[in-house]
C-alpha cells in the first residue's frame, strides 16, 4: 500500500517540486543526438526517404523517413523530431524525439523523449521515459544485459503498442 | 531470473519506468483510457421495431461487446503471469459491465501470487478524476492531470466493484483524504 501522505500531485508535470531532481537528471543523462556527439556521424536529412537496410560503423541522426531495418550495434542512433522510421531498430544507444514504427534494441540504453511517438516494443538495460512523455506498449528492461542481446522474438506476439505523447 | 511482469493500465510515466529501471523486469502499459473512450454501442431497442426485447440478452451482448474489446488489448503471450497489477483509477471509468468483462479476461494472465492496488472513487467528485499516477518511491504515488476528461465516472461502494474483480479479493483498504477508497489486492 502506498502511503496515502506521501502522495504528490503535480498540477503539471514540468514544475519543480521533489521530482524535479530525478527529472533533470535523467534528461541530463539522456543521450545527445548522435550528429552532435564525437567523432564519425552521419546526417539523415529531412527530405530524404530510405527504403532498405541501413547499418554501419558511425553514429547515425535520422531526420527524414526510413523503412526496412536500422542496425548500428555499436554506435548511436538519434531519430530526430521529423524522422520517421518505420522499421525495427537496434544501436548501442538510441534516443527518440520523432515517430518509430518498429521494435526497438538498445544495447545500452533507450532514452525516449516527450515528442515521441512509438508503435513497438522496447527492450534494452537502460530506459529512461523523458517527464511528460506517455508511453503505451511494452518495455523489457535486463540491467545484467548491457552491451549483450536480447531477443525481441519474444516479446513480438506481445500487446500491440503506442506511444503517445 | 524470471523477470518481474507489472501490469501497468495507464500510460507509462516516467516516474514508474525509473522505479523499476533497475530491475530485470518486464513493464506492460494498456493505457486503458484508450480503449475506453468510445464504448461498444448496441442497436437501441426502438431500432428493433416489433421485436421483445430481452433486457438480459442485450446486457448479454454488450457485455460479450466488451469481452471483445478486451481481448485486443490484453494480447499477451498465452504463458503471461503479471506478479503485479497496478489498476490506479481504472474501476471508476467502467460501467458494471466493462468492469466484470475486464477482469474476466485478464483472469489467465494472474496467478496465486499475484499483488494489485487500486483506487475506488465512492462518491461523485470531479476533483479525483482524470488523473494519471506512476510510482514515485516504494510508499510514494506520483500524481498529475491526466488527459482522458471525456470519460464517464462510475463511483460504487467497494463491496460492489470487489465483486467484480475476477480472482482478486481486496486485503486491504484505506480511505484516502482525497475520498478515494485505496486497495491493496491479492489473488483468491
Amino acid at each position: 500500500m502506498f502511503d496515502r501522505n506521501k502522495d504528490k500531485q503535480q498540477d503539471k508535470p514540468e514544475t519543480s517540486g521533489s521530482a524535479a531532481p530525478a527529472a533533470e537528471s535523467s534528461y541530463s543523462s539522456a543521450p545527445r543526438p548522435a550528429a552532435a556527439s564525437s567523432g564519425k556521424s552521419a546526417t539523415l536529412g529531412a527530405t530524404i526517404k530510405v527504403k532498405g537496410d541501413i547499418s554501419g560503423d558511425e553514429n547515425l541522426m535520422i531526420e527524414g523517413q526510413v523503412e526496412g531495418t536500422v542496425n548500428l550495434a555499436s554506435h548511436e542512433l538519434t531519430v530526430g523530431k521529423s524522422g520517421k522510421v518505420h522499421a525495427d531498430v537496434t544501436a548501442k544507444v538510441i534516443r527518440i524525439d520523432g515517430e518509430v514504427h518498429g521494435d526497438i534494441t538498445g544495447k545500452e540504453k533507450v532514452f525516449v523523449s516527450s515528442t515521441s511517438n512509438i508503435k513497438g516494443n522496447i527492450i534494452t538495460p537502460k530506459m529512461t521515459l523523458e517527464e511528460g512523455a506517455r508511453f503505451k506498449g511494452t518495455i523489457d528492461i535486463d540491467p545484467s544485459h548491457a552491451n549483450g542481446s536480447s531477443p525481441v522474438a519474444s516479446l513480438k506476439s506481445g500487446t500491440p503498442t503506442d506511444k503517445t505523447s | 531470473m524470471s523477470p518481474l511482469m507489472v501490469l501497468d493500465v495507464g500510460f507509462g510515466v516516467h516516474e514508474t519506468v525509473e522505479h523499476f529501471g533497475n530491475r530485470r523486469c518486464k513493464l506492460h502499459f494498456l493505457g486503458l483510457p484508450d480503449a475506453l473512450r468510445s464504448p461498444p454501442v448496441l442497436p437501441s431497442p426502438a431500432q428493433k421495431t416489433g421485436k421483445i426485447v430481452d433486457e438480459a440478452a442485450r446486457q448479454e451482448n454488450l457485455l460479450n461487446a466488451w469481452r471483445e474489446r478486451f481481448r485486443s488489448v490484453l494480447d499477451f503471450p498465452e504463458d503471461t503471469r503479471f506478479d503485479l497489477c497496478l489498476f490506479w483509477d481504472a474501476f471508476n471509468y467502467m460501467d458494471d459491465l466493462a468492469l466484470k468483462a475486464f477482469f474476466e479476461v485478464l483472469h489467465p494472465y494472474i496467478r496465486k501470487e499475484t499483488l494489485g492496488h487500486g483506487l475506488i472513487q465512492l462518491k461523485e467528485d470531479k476533483q479525483v478524476t482524470n488523473r494519471e499516477y506512476g510510482i514515485q518511491a516504494p510508499d510514494l504515488l506520483a500524481m498529475r492531470p491526466g488527459h482522458h476528461s471525456a470519460l464517464a465516472c462510475h463511483p460504487r461502494p467497494q463491496a460492489r466493484v470487489a465483486a467484480m474483480l475476477k480472482g482478486f479479493a481486496v486485503s486491504h483498504g484505506v480511505l484516502r483524504r482525497d475520498g478515494l477508497l485505496e486497495v491493496s489486492l491479492k489473488t483468491e
